[in-house]
């Protein structure tokens, strides 16, 4: 897609912040302008990345959990064994979306066993990678 | 529906005023910001010619926080009479008549500024003067006797080893809630903080909820004027408001919390004012708490704005901008303090 959509975004969002909004009076008018024109920003910083995150993110879930599964109290080992053994078909934003939610809502249940049983490696280990996807999705905005 | 607003609010100041003669609005102006209510900057002459600057706070349909507006009136009247500066809070409607929803009304703060999270240097040559008045009014609000106050009469009081508690449990049923997808790192950080209290509170005192940059209006010469935005108002461990004003979020200059002081400096202007000691351990498990609460918020408003139910860009910023912020902010606190290096 040609212009390209961050890039469209991005001019959009000088054209809204610098030209549009301070035309207005000031007040709501003006403040919701420019902070639409920021929502833009943000949204070309997401476009180019948002596949590639949850992505990477669904990957390192499903690896984890093929890993530690075998160690796992029977009431945890069969739902890591099977979220460990999917994939992404679908690479559309809500497909990714919703396998995201679902990993994460068993990697919940994961580190809280984990904390329950005293393993702190795999305590840290969990808490090593939301840290690192975590750097993944910020968002970085100008001073204005 | 502005025209119908003003004349719905020129017919509500004739019934509180009745002996100021016709009243006409001159200036009418929404203001932007402060997502938890629809706020209203409304200029009007009195009958004998007199102008008075009023400020109406409305209900919206949905709200980035569900607070009572009698808490935000109770807190602002808590300090009407003392040397903290807050407008004065005149009326508040609870009933749907006059405005379609409830709302209250100040006194308007004329010729004052507030700070914006996003500016690099929101204070400029003031940020020192500011951010020593800054820190001690929050001093002076933690040495208050919150149980004289008119906010007691809204609030629970906890003990001074319940206080954390009360928070804790009270945000996390926001998330509980709210939540659109889980959150591994705030439930992280939820266990983290129930297995590794703070201390009792040294004192009980009425907390300002929402205490930063972007809260508090200042005037040219750098004199903070009011203290905003109280709908978050309660009575618990003002080592919550301390930590909330130096959390990160307020401004980009990570070296002076909200672009004011430094952090050791700010710190020891608020010891002075409030008589209390900022402990380390206690103040790490506040500022956790402090981002664990932003985040609470953030998913709230990201709900109402994919629910359709407050679309304001406010909302989409909060859910776009700041609950990313916060969740790694979360993760970095809680790798700290499991001893991992990044």
């Amino acid at each position: 897609m040609k212009p390209s959509p961050d890039l469209v975004l991005n001019h959009a969002f000088a054209k809204i912040a610098t030209e549009m909004a301070p035309a207005l009076p000031q007040g709501y008018g003006q403040g919701s302008a420019t902070t639409t024109g920021v929502l833009l920003l943000m949204l070309a910083q997401e476009f180019n990345r948002a596949a590639a995150i949850r992505k990477a993110e669904n990957d390192a879930m499903r690896l984890l959990f093929a890993d530690v599964a075998p160690t796992m109290p029977d009431s945890l080992a069969g739902r890591l064994r099977d979220a460990g053994r999917g994939s992404d078909h679908d690479l559309s934003i809500a497909a990714l979306d919703r396998s995201n939610s679902a990993l994460k809502a068993l990697l919940i249940a994961l580190h809280v066993h984990a904390e329950a049983a005293g393993d702190q490696s795999l305590d840290r280990r969990i808490v090593q990678l939301m840290q690192g996807w975590a750097t993944l999705r910020q968002v970085f905005l100008p001073a204005m | 529906m502005s025209a119908n607003l003003q004349e719905r609010i020129v017919r509500y100041l004739s019934s509180q005023w009745p002996d100021h003669g016709p009243i006409d609005i001159v200036a009418f102006s929404r203001i932007h910001g402060g997502a938890s209510r629809e706020t209203f900057r409304v200029r009007v002459r009195l009958g004998d010619g007199r102008e008075r600057g009023l400020i109406f706070r409305r209900d919206p349909v949905s709200t980035l926080i569900e607070t009572e507006r009698e808490i935000e009136f109770a807190a602002y009247r808590s300090f009407a009479d003392s040397a903290l500066p807050v407008p004065r809070a005149l009326f508040l409607e609870r009933g749907l008549d006059w405005l379609e929803r409830p709302f209250f009304v100040m006194e308007e703060i004329e010729g004052c500024t507030a700070g914006s999270i996003l500016a690099s240097d929101p204070y400029g040559a003031n940020r020192q003067r500011i951010g020593e008045q800054f820190y001690r009014i929050l001093g002076s609000i933690a040495a208050t006797d919150a149980r004289t106050t008119a906010l007691a009469a809204h609030v629970p009081i906890p003990e001074p080893d319940a206080a954390w508690a009360f928070e804790l449990e009270k945000w996390e049923k926001v998330i509980d809630e709210d939540e659109l997808e889980p959150q591994p790192i705030a439930r992280a950080a939820i266990r983290h903080l129930r297995a590794y209290p703070p201390p009792p509170a040294q004192r009980v005192s009425v907390v300002h909820g929402d205490y930063r940059t972007g809260n508090f209006l200042f005037d040219a010469g750098g004199t903070i004027r009011a203290i905003l935005d109280w709908e978050m108002a309660h009575i618990g461990d003002p080592l919550e408001d301390l930590a909330w004003a130096l959390d990160p979020l307020w401004s980009s200059d990570r070296q002076h919390p909200g672009g004011m002081l430094a952090k050791a400096d700010a710190i020891a202007a608020w010891e002075a004012a409030s008589g209390l000691i900022a402990r380390p351990e206690a103040l790490a498990w506040w500022s956790m708490f402090a981002s664990l609460k932003g985040l609470a918020i953030w998913v709230s408003s990201a709900k109402e704005f994919q629910s359709g139910a407050n679309v304001d860009p406010v909302m989409a910023f909060s859910g776009l901008y700041c609950f990313p912020f916060h969740n790694k902010r979360l993760s970095d606190l809680l790798a700290e303090a499991k001893g991992i290096r990044s």
